[in-house]
């Protein structure tokens, strides 16, 4: 183990070993199942900033016969300082016989130097025959830790405690299925504890964590911008022949906008996915509830954008701030007409267009025949539809561990609406502003920029939801 | 054309595209190892994209940037040998002279005034940025106008037949540029008006030169004949208004009046503007022109076009929307938590043993065994609901002993009794109930029925019955024993 900080997670078989090894490591690819003895053999996860590792994380299958080989042990017994050598001997004993495979297997590492991870499930009865397993485990003499993971939804907590506290110094309920972030750095901190030298490595580790995840913000606040950049500034034409009849083509046209809309929302979807490590996810989106219900169920848009009320109001501030700095351009002669036309113009606009994505429209092109185009949308809705949706994506995905392997549901239902609402109105109109640049088809990349920086407080608001207090 | 600028920006272009496609955490591994070398050499952060792209793409003499440079290079050579070929071709049309006719001053200006005024009118809107243009009615149809005529098109076709490799570097970067074109669109631009403005270049100067040339070297007579306007003063005062450039320095290519009035020609008429020496002095406004008018805005518009082309360039360089991700990579650290290798296959399954029985027969007395702490009160559940019990022991719990002990009194038990294992159902079935299973066979011999109970614990503590879920998982396992006779009983209890 040369030093390195190494924990081994052990346990009676399915009592979510694996679970919390996924949800500490941020592993999706650990095999989680209902039946025993899927881990068959260990496997290191070790925690590397920049490639130097701070501590490993070892899953181990669970005891089978622990009565039987602690019988092996105490047969050989001589007095409390040998029992590390006779388990040491059990495994020497053992390994490669096919008897007590998967004891051999599961002490190896601690009998390598690994603190030991003793994991329960403090949703069903204590029962006496852990006894064995614990005391195997104290016969290795490696500092311990138990872990109550509640997987079920009784409560036997207090009586694991009880009888984990004769075996453990630290005993800690976890519960790999929902503990949110700050949870997760709190054990880590908790393994830091059980040997003096192994707390400096472990803090590190949780202080690279933390930065990491504050990080992960950037990242999603980027991949969010260059997200919403693609889709309002999209478009799809064909060119027609001269005197070709427009309409046969017009509806086609308009699927194919409206698929490489749902295209990009889906890649959108995967990126972010993959900055929070939910690789394996990806792979199930097609079920993913989320797409059921897509970006064009346009009964459900003033659910994820602006209601109309609110709609009119930011449009009527993006129109006074142009009929604003018409005001001041003339020094306040204009007695404040220009902000007051303005707002109604904007606010009637976006009124007029929300009720529309986009159409195909055609356009003559000199000497090249004439253009069937759909989009770039004019909606006013449409980004803040977008943007609530990927808010919304975004806050269930921080707030979902590894070990979680059901479905990613977004549907309405259990939607905390109003995700666009909860932005400050003035990040909102200056929001308002970037997109109506977009939508307009300014075509300055500053933009995407500029908009990412308008993002990024909202992504940590909605990071901040499910309970991240940094 | 184009400098180590593009090729370095068609190299970042390409890589940012292939590292796309390959895993997050192979990138992240890559490039926080490169962007610590290069904190370590103390490279100063505008450059660290430059050096990261030396470091991913060490062979730049070979990439495919230098190759598309390179070929933009040779386009735009072949464009300039075009534009000489075409400026030498127009020249000597134009300045033909057999003797007949004298070379008519104003198809000259025709061609290289009045179609240039034209010419770089439609060039200066296409100058202007986008967000411009796009507020101008009307600009787009006169820029695709004016992009069909644009000798900056040529590069497509020129591009055929270049090497393959250029060709094939060209086709990339035009791929990408295809795909990200509100990144791109500038650079093309400019890349198309450099191209047009070097074959401009060289063919007004192509043209200078075959006209000084036939001035120099042969006898040409000017005149001057239109059927648009034949009233010499107007022809004067748009004469004097061309020169206004250069008639202070230069007054004697300023045409006269006189020589205006005597050099107007009729065709099929003779007279004085057929005297080369008479009409010589046009030949100092033609040339003026032609270096004003023709060779001045195009170099001059080649030297802005380069210039902008630059700045498309490095803009272009600076914005790429992966750039982010890229600096993200370089200067966070890199944090790796999951496993480096991949999870080994599940366990392959024995194929399940087909059981002699579905069921214990009815009314069937049995002789119960707790297992590993199941309570005393299960046993009692069992009794109250009909089960035939004639004896109640205990194993899986204690020392080894225990099992034995259970085994052996199970053994001297009527053989058509059978033996009930009474288990917790929220725990699985470990590899030690198996073992004792199987040693309880071999004591009872085959045939007599070994069944296996799941039970569950209600709120109160009760047996109760267990869940589908607990009763799958106990299944499988029973169904792995390859004991025909070992059955699983799901009692009937509240659940």
């Amino acid at each position: 183990m040369s030093g390195v900080p190494t924990f081994a997670v052990v346990g009676h078989p399915n009592k979510g070993k694996s679970s919390i090894v996924s949800t500490l490591a941020h592993d999706d690819s650990v095999r989680i199942a209902p039946e025993p003895g899927t881990t068959r053999v260990c496997r290191s996860y070790p925690m590397k900033v920049d490639g130097r590792v701070q501590y490993v994380l070892v899953d181990t299958p669970g005891f089978q016969r622990a009565r039987r080989a602690l019988a092996w042990m105490r047969e050989r017994e001589t007095s409390a300082d040998l029992h590390r050598a006779v388990a040491l001997a059990f495994v020497a004993t053992h390994r490669g016989t096919g008897a007590f495979e998967d004891e051999c297997e599961l002490l190896t590492p601690v009998l390598e130097g690994a603190g030991i991870l003793y994991v329960v499930d403090g949703s069903v009865p204590y029962g006496p025959e852990y006894e064995a397993e614990m005391e195997i485990l104290r016969w290795t003499g490696q500092p311990s830790l138990a872990l109550i993971n509640p997987i079920g939804e009784a409560d036997h907590v207090a009586a694991w405690r009880a009888a984990l506290e004769q075996y453990f110094k630290i005993v800690r309920v976890f519960d790999a299925l929902t503990a949110p972030f700050e949870k997760r750095l709190e054990l880590l901190r908790a393994f830091g504890a059980l040997r003096e030298d192994w707390r400096a490595p472990l803090e590190g580790a949780v202080s690279a964590l933390l930065q990491e995840r504050l990080r992960a913000r950037d990242r999603v606040a980027d991949a969010l911008a260059r997200m919403l950049v693609d889709m309002l500034t999209l478009s799809v034409s064909r060119r027609l022949p001269e005197g070709a009849d427009p309409r046969p083509h017009q509806a086609p046209l308009e699927r194919e906008y409206e698929e490489k809309l749902r295209a990009r929302e889906r890649a959108g979807r995967r990126e972010v996915e993959s900055i929070y490590g939910h690789r394996a996810l990806e792979r199930r989106e097609r079920e993913v509830s989320l797409l059921d219900q897509d970006l064009f169920s346009i009964e459900h848009w003033y659910f994820w954008g602006l209601r109309r009320r609110q709609l009119v109001a930011t449009g009527a501030a993006g129109g006074a701030f142009v009929g604003g700095a018409l005001d001041a351009a003339v020094g306040g002669a204009s007695l404040l007409i220009g902000s007051l036309l303005g707002a109604a113009a904007g606010g009637a606009a976006a009124l007029w267009s929300s009720q529309r994505l986009s159409k195909a429209r055609v356009f003559d092109l000199p000497l090249a025949g004439r253009e069937l185009r759909c989009g770039p949308t004019r909606n006013p809705n449409f980004p803040w539809v977008v943007l609530g949706r990927a808010l919304h994506h975004h806050a269930r995905l921080a707030g979902r561990t590894h070990a979680d392997r059901g479905e990613l549901t977004l549907d309405q239902a259990d939607a905390a609406p109003g995700w666009v609402e909860r932005i400050g109105r003035e990040r909102r109109g200056s929001l308002e502003r970037c997109f109506a640049r977009l939508q307009g088809g300014d075509a300055d990349p500053e933009l995407r920029a500029e908009l990412a920086a308008l993002l990024l407080p909202v992504v940590q608001q909605a990071d901040a939801a499910p309970g991240l207090a940094v | 054309m184009s400098g180590p600028g593009f090729a370095r920006l068609v190299d970042l272009a390409l890589q940012l595209e292939a590292d796309a496609e390959r895993p997050a955490a192979e990138l992240r591994r890559r490039d926080r190892g490169i962007g610590l070398e290069l904190a370590q050499a103390g490279v100063p952060a505008r450059e660290q994209v430059a050096a990261w792209l030396a470091c991913v793409r060490p062979a730049a003499a070979t990439s495919a940037g230098a190759r598309a440079a390179t070929a933009l290079r040779a386009a735009a050579g072949l464009l300039a040998v075009f534009g000489v070929v075409l400026g030498t071709g127009t020249a000597t049309a134009l300045f033909q002279y057999d003797g007949t006719h004298p070379v008519n001053v104003v198809r000259v200006l025709g061609v290289f005034v009045g179609l240039q005024f034209l010419l770089l009118a439609g060039t200066a809107l296409l100058c202007l940025p986008e967000r411009w243009r796009s507020r101008l009615p009307g600009l787009d149809a006169v820029k695709d106008v004016l992009a069909l005529a644009s000798p900056g098109r040529l590069i497509g076709l020129l591009r055929r037949i270049l090497p393959g490799s250029q060709r094939e570097a060209m086709a990339r970067f035009a791929g990408v540029a295809g795909r990200h074109r509100r990144l791109y669109g500038d650079v093309e631009k400019w890349i198309w008006l450099s191209a047009s403005q070097v074959f401009g270049v060289s063919f007004h100067a192509s043209a200078l030169a075959v006209a000084l040339a036939l001035i120099a070297f042969t006898d040409l007579a000017f005149g001057w004949s239109t059927t648009l306007q034949a009233d010499p003063r107007a022809l004067q005062r748009m004469t004097r208004a061309l020169s206004l450039p250069w008639s202070a320095l230069w007054p004697d290519a300023v045409p006269s009046a006189a020589l205006i009035e005597s050099t107007q020609y009729f065709r099929g008429a003779t007279g004085a503007g057929h005297d080369p020496v008479h009409s010589a002095p046009w030949w100092r406004f033609v040339a003026a022109c032609m270096v004003c008018y023709g060779v001045m805005p195009r170099a001059a518009l080649l030297a802005l076009a380069r210039w902008r082309l630059a700045a498309a360039v490095r803009r272009a360089f600076r914005q790429q929307p992966a750039l982010f991700a890229l600096r993200d990579r370089l200067e966070s650290r890199c944090v790796e938590t999951t496993a480096e290798q991949a999870e080994p296959p599940p366990a392959a399954r024995a194929a399940p043993t087909r059981p002699a029985l579905a069921a214990a027969p009815a009314g069937t007395r049995w002789a119960l065994v707790s297992w590993s702490g199941v309570p005393a009160s299960a046993a009692e559940a069992l009794r109250r609901a009909g089960w035939l019990a004639t004896a109640q022991l205990r194993a899986g719990e204690g020392a080894l002993e225990t099992d034995a002990a259970a085994i052996a009194a199970l053994a001297r038990t009527p053989r058509d009794e059978g033996v009930a294992v009474l288990v917790k159902a929220w725990e699985p079935p470990v590899l030690e109930l198996m073992d004792f299973l199987r040693e309880l066979r071999e004591v009872l011999g085959e045939g007599r029925v070994v069944a296996v109970v799941p039970l569950a614990l209600d709120a109160a503590g009760q047996a109760s019955a267990p869940g589908e879920a607990s009763l799958r998982t106990w299944r499988r396992a029973l169904e792995q024993s390859g004991d025909p006779w070992l059955v699983l009983h799901a009692p009937e209890l509240p659940r």
